[in-house]
């Protein structure tokens, strides 16, 4: 095709840095906002850059009031261990499904079909009353056991193994491999792209979820970052924007500067919850 | 589960037949939440469509700062949204918020977004689409790279080289399972609003911004009348059912075109 | 109608220059096929002349026209995709009659619903419809007319591509690898068709392949082209027999041309494998021989006598093909023979090149004329 003209060139980018400005101006002045003192946040006068900075008291006020470092080593805690458990599920169930037979196969793909098409929130019911008999309300076994069979992941990983040659399955066979020797050692380093690609989706999914620890955590020492915010602005009564806003910055930015560093898998990971529904 | 009175905690359970789904229709908090769930759905799912397939098209028109757009307009949509929604609490606050001091000064008159029954649901569903148009920015320009080059340069050479013809006899057919599948997504996303609405409404004012998900919590972990959050539940099951048969539809078709 | 004038095309992508200064003429009516390995240009060349690219700097002119300043649909092209192109979601008939709606009927005609509100447009898309099936059923597909591509098969994809080519008639026809995804057998009957179609039809035909069987049986002239440039320009005859540099030689003739070291003594006698072969107006130096497997002769002739031990030997029918490594060289030719022939693996074997099937290219990799000389002297 023929490049455009200079003027929808320029047209082109001014209507898409205005567009741009305003998906960022929430992080602009997320951040902008935890630098400034309250008088300056509640004054008449807006200022775009503070005109005293208070970035020391708001962090400082952010970390202190609640135990923001440990929400997000509980945040860090969980996704690690939800997708541990998920890979470790996952891998050989994906394996079984995409190249071995077995009795009831049809009906089980079924199952994992259903549960692929239900959204978690509705299962929350019976999950819950699950876990209050056994126990386990407001632990992290909560946060974590509930997720630890991923449908999608198993949905996702054997959609990638049928595409392994059979014979290359052959030949680890011939070469004395067991079954799950098979599937470490041959079906995981072929199937890395996508690994990857779920656990960037796993990981945004769990980290940003909050519908769940609401319902199971009550104890904030067991928060995850978004439920931490919560109690925090509880906290605060909402009006300390200030010590909020550095709370916000903290927590949104592990997963910006993820988004940032592995750009490319991060938008095919985040597209995969599409696809998830 | 959906068939009992149950609540958490208790010790008895009553078989209540359909006495629950009876009871839902003629709730008239239920009705309220269906209704504000659809047109959030309607809404947002429109809104992002529109807004992505737009950012789409005027993106992947010249060459220089694709990734940097890309990267932009996907911020919203990788960033945790409760924390995000605080943010969007703060920029919309009445007096302090970044929205209404900006319509001062073209001489708007404030408002108070998030709690004026006649604006509350549009300002979230606006929050909406500021973070899922991101999700159908990306599908669409994934479509867009899937039109076969060869495709629109015979397009050119039989006459097809106008902007909007180009638009209308090859990019939106050919973008046509892309969009029906933009669509399911999104809406099964907005079906399952809830973030947004707990942290900045709690619902209100006056139900104004009630939607399915936040209702179903309501009952089943506020008041704990799990029988009758059941029941909800499974309308809202139906709901994504729905959905999900229809985008099932849509990656079907998507693969008929060779 | 007139000539295609190309000259000093450049296209660069990024520091590559893809095109370099290129010169080429296109006859009026000729059958001309832009041949080469891929990655040489010439699918660049095609989009150029098409106008779906724009060339750095050079000028495409038809007659008095400027091409470069008209649009891609008012230069009169019609182009032929490997991949087809067609619109997949348009049925047969709406794909052949896209470039004549685009053409016959203004925008409001052609908004959805204008055929229920205008006759005046309806009776033109009678029209529009009206010539495409007369062009599909020249290409016999029109059984097809409302079935979507997805439903036909590659042969058939193609012939409506070349029908909605076909139906505005264009004066320049462009084909990029039109058969190449297609197989064997029916690769063999649409080229055919295709030379047919051109004959019939009468006008330009430009088409760019990487295949030289399919150069050489469809085209008046063939121009090879290799990293940017046009080496030569020729009917496929003169390609063949007459190949002006060793690169064309070597392109051109499957299997590959043999090439032999040779020297130019100052007296203009060129000498090759310890023989006097022929004499050179030239000045002294080193030279390349070359010769195709399918000059040699059994039967003693002036020329060029090539002596080596059979190695490797094909039987394919009529003819066997020998590999014979020379020993003074230790290069290895092949040579055509007639099948009998008594040549086995290990053997010595001696076959002769007659010197007007020779080729002398000179340091430079160009062609030098060459004379008879003596013949059968043999050099101390």
């Amino acid at each position: 095709m023929k490049p455009p003209s200079p003027s929808f060139r320029i047209l082109r980018h001014v209507v898409l840095m205005a567009v741009a400005l305003v998906f960022l101006m929430p992080f602009i002045w997320m951040v902008l906002t935890s630098l400034k003192p309250a008088d300056e946040i509640f004054g008449s006068e807006i200022h775009l850059f503070p005109t005293r900075f208070a970035a020391v008291e708001n962090y400082t006020l952010a970390l202190t009031k609640v135990p923001l470092l440990r929400y997000l080593w509980n945040g860090v805690l969980v996704c690690a261990g939800i997708l541990v458990l998920q890979i470790l599920v996952a891998l050989p169930a994906a394996y079984a499904f995409a190249k071995l037979s077995f009795r009831g196969k049809p009906w089980a793909w079924r199952l994992v079909m259903l549960a692929l098409m239900v959204p978690y929130q509705a299962t929350a019911i019976p999950l819950y009353v699950m876990l209050y008999h056994a126990g386990l309300l407001d632990s992290m076994a909560a946060l974590i056991l509930p997720f630890s069979v991923s449908a999608f992941g198993i949905f996702l990983m054997r959609q990638f193994f049928r595409t392994v040659p059979d014979d290359l399955i052959h030949a680890a066979r011939l070469d004395g491999m067991g079954e799950l020797e098979i599937v470490w050692r041959v079906m995981l380093p072929t199937a890395m792209p996508a690994l990857l690609a779920f656990s960037i989706f796993s990981v945004v999914w769990h980290w940003n979820d909050y519908f769940w620890p609401l319902l199971v955590i009550n104890s904030p020492h067991l928060a995850t970052p978004p439920l931490g915010t919560m109690f925090f602005r509880n906290e605060e009564a909402g009006s300390a924007f200030g010590p909020l806003m550095a709370g916000t910055v903290l927590i949104t930015a592990p997963l910006v500067l993820l988004f940032v560093v592995a750009q490319k898998r991060f938008i095919e990971g985040v597209t995969l919850t599409g696809v998830k529904g | 589960m959906s068939l009992t009175d149950w609540q958490f905690g208790a010790t008895t359970l009553n078989w209540v037949g359909l006495q629950n789904y009876a009871e839902l229709w003629s709730d008239a908090v239920f009705r309220k939440s269906v209704a504000n769930t659809l047109v959030y759905l309607v809404l947002v799912t429109g809104g992002s469509i529109t807004l992505g397939l737009s950012l789409a098209l005027l993106i992947e028109s010249d060459r220089s700062g694709r990734g940097f757009y890309r990267t932009a307009f996907f911020m919203p949509a990788a960033s945790t949204l409760i924390a995000m929604a605080f943010v969007w609490e703060f920029l919309l606050h009445p007096s302090a918020g970044l929205v209404n001091h900006l319509l001062q000064q073209v001489g708007v008159a404030p408002q108070n977004w998030l709690n004026d029954r006649h604006l509350a649901l549009y300002s979230v569903a606006a929050i909406g689409i500021w973070q899922m148009s991101g999700l159908a920015l990306v599908f669409f320009l994934a479509g867009l790279q899937g039109i076969p080059r060869d495709v629109r340069d015979a397009a050119e050479l039989d006459g097809i080289d106008r902007p909007f013809d180009r638009f209308r006899f090859v990019t939106w057919p050919l973008l046509g399972p892309t969009t029906l599948f933009v669509i399911t997504v999104c809406a099964i996303r907005a079906l399952q609003v809830f973030d947004t609405v707990h942290v900045l409404t709690k619902g209100g004012p006056n139900k104004a911004t009630e939607v399915l998900l936040h209702t179903i919590y309501a009952e089943g972990f506020s008041f704990f009348r799990m029988g009758y959050a059941s029941a909800m539940t499974v309308v809202f099951i139906a709901g994504i059912f729905l959905l999900t048969q229809i985008q099932h539809a849509a990656l079907e078709r998507r693969t008929h075109y060779a | 109608m007139s000539d295609i004038q190309i000259s000093g095309l450049t296209k660069r992508f990024g520091n590559a220059a893809v095109l370099q200064e290129l010169d080429l003429t296109v006859r009026d009516g000729e059958f001309l096929t832009l041949l080469g390995a891929s990655g040489c240009g010439k699918s660049t060349l095609l989009k150029l002349i098409a106008g779906l690219d724009t060339p750095d700097t050079g000028t495409i002119r038809m007659g008095d026209r400027d091409l470069l300043a008209l649009s891609p649909s008012a230069r009169d092209c019609a182009m032929v995709f490997q991949s087809y192109a067609l619109y997949p979601h348009m049925t047969v008939r709406e794909n052949i009659s896209m470039p004549l709606v685009m053409r016959g009927l203004g925008f409001w005609g052609r908004l959805p619903g204008a055929r229920l509100v205008s006759p005046g447009v309806r009776r033109r898309l009678a029209d529009i419809h009206a010539s495409a099936h007369e062009v599909a059923r020249r290409l016999a597909i029109d059984g097809l007319l409302d079935r979507k591509p997805a439903h036909l098969s590659g042969g058939q994809r193609q012939r409506v591509a070349l029908a909605r080519a076909m139906v505005r008639h264009p004066s320049v026809f462009l084909f990029d690898e039109p058969l190449s995804n297609l197989d064997a057998n029916l690769r063999h009957a649409l080229r055919a068709e295709i030379r047919q179609l051109h004959d019939q039809l009468g006008v330009t035909f430009i088409y760019v392949t990487h295949d030289q069987h399919e150069a050489m049986s469809m085209s008046d002239r063939v121009a090879v082209m290799r990293e940017g440039r046009i080496l030569q320009v020729a009917p496929p005859e003169d390609l063949y027999m007459r190949p002006q540099s060793l690169e064309v030689a070597r392109f051109v003739g499957a299997p590959r041309i043999n090439v032999v070291p040779g020297d130019i003594l100052a007296n203009g006698e060129i000498h090759c494998l310890a023989q006097h072969i022929a004499d050179t107006a030239g000045n002294g130096g080193p030279c390349r021989v070359a010769f195709r497997p399918q000059a040699v002769t059994l039967a003693k002739a002036p020329g060029l006598t090539v002596r080596g031990v059979v190695g490797h030997v094909e039987y394919a029918g009529a003819e066997l093909m020998a590999t014979l490594t020379l020993p003074s060289q230790g290069e290895a030719c092949i040579v055509c023979l007639p099948a009998g022939t008594a040549a086995h693996a290990g053997a010595e074997f001696e076959v002769t090149v007659p010197w007007e099937a020779l080729h002398v290219f000179d340091a430079g990799g160009q062609r030098m004329s060459i004379g008879r000389c003596d013949t059968l002297k043999r050099v101390a």
